[in-house]
């Protein structure tokens, strides 16, 4: 198991390596840079000052130069100060991921009490009306898409319930109830997709267990069907289900731009947004970067979890 | 055969079926699987069920545990007589009390019949917790001891085993483990070494029948090998088509059978020191459930089939020494007198 751990650690490299490129040459094709945007209409006027500046932020040197450079000092643990404001990169970076944290956790919270459970249910009591209920809302719930969702939930709630606070983000460490109240709502919404998703896949691989020799086993031992299905069914069939929770987990604290701004959450999400328009690629590439890491930490974790939940996966 | 001759009315019967009926309602018709199946089985008894695929064998077994899938399988008719109880009737929660515990079953293919999540140990443990009420640790002690009595080397350790880490055979004799835990009245084993080696059969078979007689123990052998059948039961149903054609002692069916189709089978066994030559089958397939035809279903593939035989399905005749079968022109070597 240690071995393996360290085996795919090491595998982390090249991917990383490979992240790290794509991220610096997308950073390069945007055209314009920082210093068009923080000159704006004064660029003509003094294009020395302008050469000047760029040669402070090392923009004049060639691509290569610079990532090298840049991946030099990331491996030192510096991921730069951001071009703007000349705030720590990795500053930013670990104020604003706790949100995004959170919001992850919270979602994960309602895709796990609500979507296996209803999943579950449907595959037990397939064919009835109880199925039929879930499969369709399942499928009303997928094609809802989640940016009108947040819209709409913002509109209700601030007109409806101005004073609620549902809406107002306030850092944990402030307080912490208000903080989980202003994350309730972008979790809901976050996680519909993903639930409907969930309730689907969770039906799927719980009609497949239920079909097994092994639950046939089980009823023949004399096993109530509480214990059959929490025992001998759920287990099995919660291994498909946790890779693809695995991935939401990398999703979630990665990318949720809308949500972000719907809900005005200093996220990571709106870090990266704000610093494309600016083209802060200081930012933009150690945010992305952080996020890859991320992502492909917690699918080693999920890795890792598989060898637990099935027994004939042994690394 | 008289030493063998069962007694009409015996009190040491374990399970007496009578007239049971389990269709399955499709789209395409309704099967009848088991179609007015009687038989019964006492202490310490092997009976055999032998039959093709899908002559209802297999069907019989989980309708006397009540396990055929619901929907499309029902029983929708008969009676399970055990323990004094009709199990047709039985709710669940009381059939939940006899599986494992009075009545188990074991299956074909013992890999995919067990968990491959759970360890061998806690498996058969599970029929202790729930049926006696041990404790985790104890259950696990008892299953040990169990994995001992079939006799799997080193208990202790393959207890910690998870099934994909044991051999066809060991799987098999922990699913005896687990099957006979609770010590039940019946086992009924559903073709349990189709699926392992040949020399692996005989080893499982031989602790099955050897843990039955000690244990005394009824033991229902569902399977399609006569040469099994030969080697291990006292008396044999012969099914065709969801019902039994032919019910006797295992000395009679090898010696004088009745219908047709045992002595097809019969003939489709090769023996030891008779001349080599091509083996004989019985020609055809068996008939679609769906769709059998208005008299024996055997006739179609029947050799000794005649106009009668197409057009009323024949009924039971029993002779004096306990032979049942249903045929309307049997096979001539049976020379007992008839009853």
């Amino acid at each position: 198991m240690l071995r393996y751990i360290a085996h795919r650690l090491l595998g982390l490299i090249p991917v990383l390596i490979g992240v790290s490129l794509l991220v610096f040459l997308s950073v390069w094709v945007i055209p314009g840079d920082v210093v068009d945007i923080m000159m704006g209409d004064e660029m003509a006027q003094s294009a020395a000052a302008i050469e000047r500046l760029r040669a402070q932020m090392n923009l004049d040197e060639p691509i290569h130069i610079r990532y090298l450079t840049w991946i030099g000092n990331v491996l030192q643990g510096d991921l730069g100060v951001s071009l703007i404001s000349g705030e720590p990169v990795l500053d930013q970076i670990l104020r604003r991921a706790p949100v995004n944290f959170q919001l992850m956790l919270m979602a994960m919270f309602f895709i796990i009490v609500i979507g296996i459970p209803l999943g579950t249910l449907a595959a037990y009591k397939q064919f009835t009306w109880i199925d039929n209920t879930i499969r369709i809302g399942a499928i009303f719930g997928y094609v809802i898409p989640n940016f009108w969702l947040a819209t709409i939930a913002v509109l209700i709630v601030s007109l409806y319930f101005p004073r609620s606070g549902v809406l107002h983000y306030v850092p944990f460490s402030e307080d912490p109830i208000a903080n989980i109240r202003g994350l309730l709502l972008p979790g809901l919404v976050l996680s519909l997709t993903t639930v409907t998703y969930i309730v689907r896949l969770t039906r799927a691989t719980v009609l497949d267990a239920l079909r097994q020799d092994y639950v046939r086993t089980a009823r023949a031992k004399g096993l109530s069907e509480r214990i059959v299905m929490t025992v001998h069914v759920i287990p099995n069939s919660m291994i498909p289900v946790a890779t693809v929770l695995g991935i939401q987990v990398g999703v979630l604290i990665g990318g949720l731009v809308l949500t972000e701004e719907i809900f005005m959450l200093p996220g990571i999400g709106r870090m990266i947004l704000l610093s494309i328009e600016s083209r802060d690629f200081m930012v933009l590439a150690g945010s992305i970067l952080f996020v890859a890491v991320i992502f492909v930490l917690v699918n080693l974790i999920i890795d890792i979890l598989y060898a637990f939940l099935d027994p004939r996966i042994r690394y | 055969m008289t030493e063998r001759a069962p007694k009409p009315c015996d009190s040491s019967v374990v399970l007496r079926v009578r007239d049971l009926r389990t269709h399955f309602f499709t789209n395409e018709g309704v099967v009848k699987a088991v179609d007015g199946v009687d038989f019964e089985i006492r202490r310490g008894e092997i009976l055999g069920i032998v039959g093709e695929s899908g002559s209802g064998k297999s069907v019989t077994g989980l309708s006397l545990m009540r396990l055929v899938a619901s929907p499309p399988g029902r029983i929708v008719s008969g009676q399970i007589e055990f323990g004094g109880r009709d199990l047709v009737e039985a709710s669940t929660t009381e059939m939940q009390d006899i599986r494992g515990r009075r009545m188990s079953m074991i299956f074909q293919d013992p890999l995919t019949s067990l968990n491959p999540v759970l360890r061998i140990g806690y498996q058969v443990g599970e029929v202790f917790r729930y049926h006696l009420g041990l404790s985790r640790s104890k259950a696990l002690h008892r299953a040990v001891d169990m994995l001992r009595a079939t006799e799997i080397p080193s208990p202790d350790r393959r207890a910690q085993s998870y099934p994909y880490e044991l051999s066809g055979g060991m799987r098999q004799r922990a699913m005896i483990a687990m099957a006979l835990a609770c010590e039940p009245e019946l086992l009924i084993a559903d073709e349990p070494t189709t699926a392992l080696d040949v020399t692996v059969q005989a080893q499982v078979l031989e602790l099955m029948k050897t843990i039955c007689r000690e244990r005394q123990t009824a033991l229902l052998l569902i399977t399609h090998d006569m040469g099994v059948v030969a080697h291990m039961c006292d008396r044999v149903a012969v099914m065709y088509a969801g019902k039994i054609v032919e019910y006797t002692d295992v000395h009679t069916l090898f010696a004088r059978p009745a219908h047709p189709y045992t002595a097809g089978l019969l003939r489709s066994l090769p023996r030891l020191g008779a001349k080599l030559r091509r083996l004989a089958s019985l020609e055809g397939q068996p008939p679609r459930l769906t769709r059998l035809p208005a008299g024996c279903a055997f006739a179609p593939r029947c050799p000794r089939a005649q106009d009668r035989c197409r057009e009323v399905a024949p009924d039971l005749t029993r002779l004096g020494n306990g032979h049942q079968f249903r045929c309307h022109f049997p096979l001539e070597n049976d020379k007992e007198p008839q009853a």
